[in-house]
């Protein structure tokens, strides 16, 4: 009948007396780090530079891309969600016989051109274009549309859309565009630069349709201008595949192009990066 | 003192034997490896998609800020979204990676996911039957006519009831730890985590924030969380004085801690919400430098919050247990 | 009737042991348990109604009463389970209410069922009680887990022990401090004859040592069997405390008769003077005795005239079979308490 000898007590006290201890003490240290915080670990300085580009495409075994800008690179309006960013992309690296990365679509939808300068200042902005081979970029399209649309009302109908004003500022915006152009090219002198331009969303709109297409042809004019003399740039015209039947390429908001839209854009872009 | 130790080790003995403590970790060995494997294949999945975590910090960001110019996310999401990209963007700019999978990155994220319900739950299985079991199996009959006063009792029982709420932290943790370090390594504990976040408004204020290592933030935490489980248990406790069934005790509790939980999600417009101790339960967001459930919610107000609760459920346990006829 | 005339035998010899000096004495000491005037209001009701009694040193006391009298009130009040509304329990001169834990040292109990901790041994149970309170060693859990005779089981599980078993370790569990009272809320209840046996004789044999025993139940006979002095309750209130025998000497006892020729039998006692024929008291009597004597006559007569009128039956040819004296039950006693006030089918 002798008892057993009882190691549960001893131990099993210790422990959950320790473990209190232990507790009671890390509460203590996080009450004090949130009013009386002590200066804190110090960082090594970032080491870390970004990879730099370079070099003919032929010589580089992976293509580095980036895609960046507004709602159309983003892919806005496809019900998929996929734009055209990585399907021209996946054609490209057909066409190269080498594989295309994607190393970010960093597109922010409702961006204008001001918004894309301020985030190229960013060092993730930064870091992402030097590192990059390929830079796909769509931006404008708020400045001219969204920007000049005063009075309200549905932008499928160009509501509000005041033509004179979007002419007024055209002059200026396209310096914001050609500042983005300027910006990219010096953070990366090497870095290719796709800019898919700007098509006109109200074709079909008959009285808008001729102001809105000369002011396109401008902006489009001027950023094929840039490319010429920047000599590593290309500008993808857009304009001709939202012409004809534009209703089946747009998406239901009748602004952003649909998944079949993106899809002829892809093309697009695929032929001219070739 | 010597009598008092005793009782505290029969308290602690019984909730042994009652293998109470077994269960919590036979529930913590099958869950823990079920998150490490969906925390795997997160990894896994941007392992493929980035060279770089910082790409992948980039593409965070980028998400973030699209999704907050939607107009049709709740105002709340976009709080915390925009503290999200804030946090993000100091790390990126710091050039410190916020995601490396360690066994320490993963049991801190475990923790601060656990918090809000999971503890308390693993809690609740020692707490709400501590003293309602002892009613309910007619062992109180025994312990009361006992030559030891009520009260010396009920503090053991309360003094056994805080040692095993740290037990079960523990044990998370170490669970969490040596489980998760099978798939993403032991190390990670020296490397730099940023603290001292706080929010102003929707802009994050910065000029406080520095950086502390992956075990401290770690042992932080850990403090916080016992803070909060050890309401949630004291409250349990309160309840399973007040209630005879086992059962009925945790069932109102677990009520109590889910509807926080609920409430934690949906009651920002609500304002006085936030004087409950369930919505106040989640600690980890002001170390974390996340937006609080409810606008003006700090960390000492949580902490005020939670010990108010937690000393009125201590007052109101010993008032009724000393006092009460045991009837049946 | 047999079995309990044995359990009486038990008992001689405990009370031959109790007359020690050491017994004597405390006889003349303060009483160890003293109940003033106790009362108990639940919700407006009062349950318990100004009962007074006192329980000396070495003496086993009933507490008698129907179901539902209030005994198990009381005796959660005498062990600070309840806290009167009124009056006050003192176990060895302290207080229970104020102090219980000076009083309580003092008393072992079993409150109903001896609820232990199932998913503990015997002996961890014993153990964990035995911490509660000073003095308690390793020895005195071996000694009383002997006494009790649980040795062979005691590091088994609680869970897989029978209900005797049980019980047995909820009396070691009230012994382990060495207590100057114990007190047993219905001891027999669940337990078979043999084990009702073998408990009689255990606690008369812990009265012979000079302990206190209190035990309450709703038999008569079993506190008949137990008891020195009885405190008999109905209705919250105590209706009498006294000796047992001269209690039940009290009230009226009956005599049972079976003849071979019944209808000549029951003439000749309806005939006899000294004999009163009692059908009207049938269902007070002991419904296991009215089986053993079927058809038998109930009859109350003084125990002198008996020889006679047997002798007179037995000369009118009706054959006696058996004449047996039956005790009286709860019920024909509280009729001699109350005097005949109680309604006599009411519990």
């Amino acid at each position: 009948m002798k008892r057993k000898k009882d190691r549960l007590w001893p131990i099993l006290g210790t422990v959950c007396l320790l473990c209190t201890t232990l507790l009671l003490f890390g509460f203590g240290w996080a009450l004090k780090d949130a009013w009386a915080p002590s200066p804190g670990l110090a960082l090594p300085s970032p080491t870390h530079s970004a990879p730099q580009s370079g070099g003919e495409w032929t010589s580089l075994p992976e293509i580095k891309a980036i895609a960046i800008g507004d709602s159309l690179t983003r892919g806005v309006g496809d019900v998929a969600g996929k734009g055209y960013v990585e399907d021209s992309l996946a054609q490209l690296s057909d066409s190269l016989g080498k594989p295309v990365r994607l190393n970010g679509n960093l597109a922010v939808s409702g961006l204008e051109a001001a918004g894309l300068d301020e985030l190229l200042d960013g060092k993730a902005m930064q870091d992402a274009v030097a590192g990059a081979d390929l830079v796909l970029l769509t931006i404008g399209g708020n400045d001219l549309f969204r920007a000049s649309q005063q009075a309200g009302g549905s932008i499928a109908e160009g509501g509000g859309i005041d033509i004179e004003l979007a002419k007024r500022r055209l002059p200026a915006n396209e310096d914001k565009l050609k500042a983005v152009f300027a910006k990219l090219r010096s953070l990366n002198p090497n870095v290719r630069i796709a800019y898919v331009s700007l098509y006109n969303p109200f074709y079909e709109l008959a009285p808008l349709r001729a102001p809105i297409a000369s002011i396109l042809a401008d902006w489009n004019g001027s950023a094929a201008k840039l490319a010429e003399a920047d000599g590593n740039m290309v500008v993808v015209p857009t304009v001709d595949l939202f012409q004809a039947q534009s209703a089946r390429y747009l998406s239901s908001d009748h602004f952003h192009p649909n998944g079949a839209g993106y899809a002829r854009i892809a093309v697009r872009v695929a032929q001219a990066l070739n | 003192m010597r009598r008092d130790l005793e009782l505290i080790r029969n308290e602690t003995v019984k909730v042994w034997k009652k293998k109470r403590f077994a269960v919590i970790v036979l529930i913590l060995l099958a869950l823990v490896p079920v998150f490490v494997y969906a925390q795997m294949k997160i990894a896994q999945s941007s392992q493929g998609k980035y060279t770089d975590w910082r790409a992948e910090l980039r593409q965070r960001i980028a998400d973030n800020n699209n999704a907050l110019t939607s107009d049709r996310i709740p105002e709340e999401w976009k709080k915390w979204r925009v503290a999200l990209v804030q946090q993000l963007q100091y790390y990126l700019d710091r050039d410190v990676n916020p995601n490396t999978p360690n066994a320490v990155r993963f049991t801190n994220t475990f923790l601060q996911n656990a918090v809000g319900l999971f503890i308390p739950l693993m809690v609740l299985a020692v707490a709400s039957d501590i003293v309602s079991s002892e009613r309910a199996g007619g062992t109180i009959k025994m312990l009361l006519t006992r030559p030891v006063r009520r009260w010396r009792v009920l503090a053991s029982k309360l003094v056994t009831l805080t040692m095993y709420v740290s037990l079960i932290l523990v044990t998370t943790a170490a669970v969490s730890y040596l489980v998760s370090g099978l798939v993403f390594g032991y190390g990670g504990w020296r490397e730099p985590v940023f603290v001292g976040f706080r929010l102003n408004g929707s802009d994050m204020d910065t000029s406080g924030v520095h950086a502390v290592t992956q075990g401290a933030y770690m042992l932080m935490q850990l403090g916080l969380v016992w803070f909060s489980a050890m309401t949630v248990a004291v409250i349990a406790f309160m309840v399973s004085v007040l209630v005879r069934s086992t059962a009925a005790s945790l069932v109102t509790m677990m009520a109590a801690v889910i509807s926080g939980s609920i409430l934690a999600n949906m009651a920002s417009s609500w304002h006085s919400a936030k004087y409950l101790f369930n919505v106040n339960l989640d600690l980890s967001v002001y170390l974390q430098g996340s937006p609080p459930p409810i606008e003006g919610m700090t960390l000492g107000f949580s902490l005020v919050v939670l010990a108010v609760w937690a000393a009125a459920a201590i007052a109101v346990s010993f008032a009724v247990f000393t006092r009460q006829d045991i009837l049946a | 009737m047999r079995t309990n005339a044995k359990a009486r035998d038990l008992m001689d010899k405990a009370s031959e042991s109790t007359d020690t000096e050491g017994a004597m004495l405390a006889r003349h000491e303060p009483p160890v348990l003293s109940v003033e005037r106790l009362s108990k209001t639940i919700r407006g009701r009062k349950i318990i109604d100004d009962i007074s009694f006192d329980v000396r040193a070495g003496e086993i006391y009933g507490f008698l009463g129907p179901n539902g009298s209030g005994k198990t009130t009381t005796i959660r009040m005498l062990v600070d389970l309840i806290k009167p509304t009124s009056g006050r329990v003192l176990v060895c001169g302290e207080d229970v209410n104020k102090h219980p834990e000076r009083a309580l040292r003092h008393v072992g109990c079993i409150v109903e069922n001896p609820e232990m901790y199932g998913y503990m041994t015997g002996w961890e149970n014993l153990d964990l009680f035995a911490r509660m309170q000073e003095g308690i060693g390793d020895a005195r859990i071996e000694e009383v887990a002997r006494i009790v005779r649980l040795d062979a089981r005691i590091h088994d599980k609680v869970k897989t022990y029978s209900l005797g078993m049980r019980q047995r370790l909820g009396i070691a569990q009230a012994l382990l401090g060495a207590p100057k009272l114990l007190i047993l809320d219905e001891p027999t209840n669940g337990l078979d004859p043999k084990g009702i046996k073998e408990l009689r004789a255990f606690i008369a044999e812990l009265a012979a040592e000079g302990m206190s025993v209190f035990v309450s139940s709703h038999l008569l006979s079993e506190i008949q069997l137990l008891c020195d002095r009885v405190a008999i309750i109905d209705g919250g209130r105590v209706i009498a405390v006294g000796d047992v025998n001269e209690m039940i000497a009290q009230a009226e006892a009956h005599t049972l008769w079976l003849f071979e020729d019944p209808e000549a039998g029951r003439r000749i006692l309806a005939e006899d003077p000294r004999v009163d024929v009692a059908e009207r008291d049938r269902a007070l009597l002991d419904e296991s005795v009215l089986l053993a004597l079927p058809g038998a006559v109930p009859t109350r007569v003084r125990q002198d005239d008996i020889p006679g009128v047997v002798a007179r039956c037995a000369a009118a040819g009706a054959g006696v079979l058996a004449v047996q004296r039956v005790v009286p039950t709860l019920e024909s006693l509280f009729l001699t308490l109350t005097g005949g006030e109680r309604d006599a089918s009411g519990s």
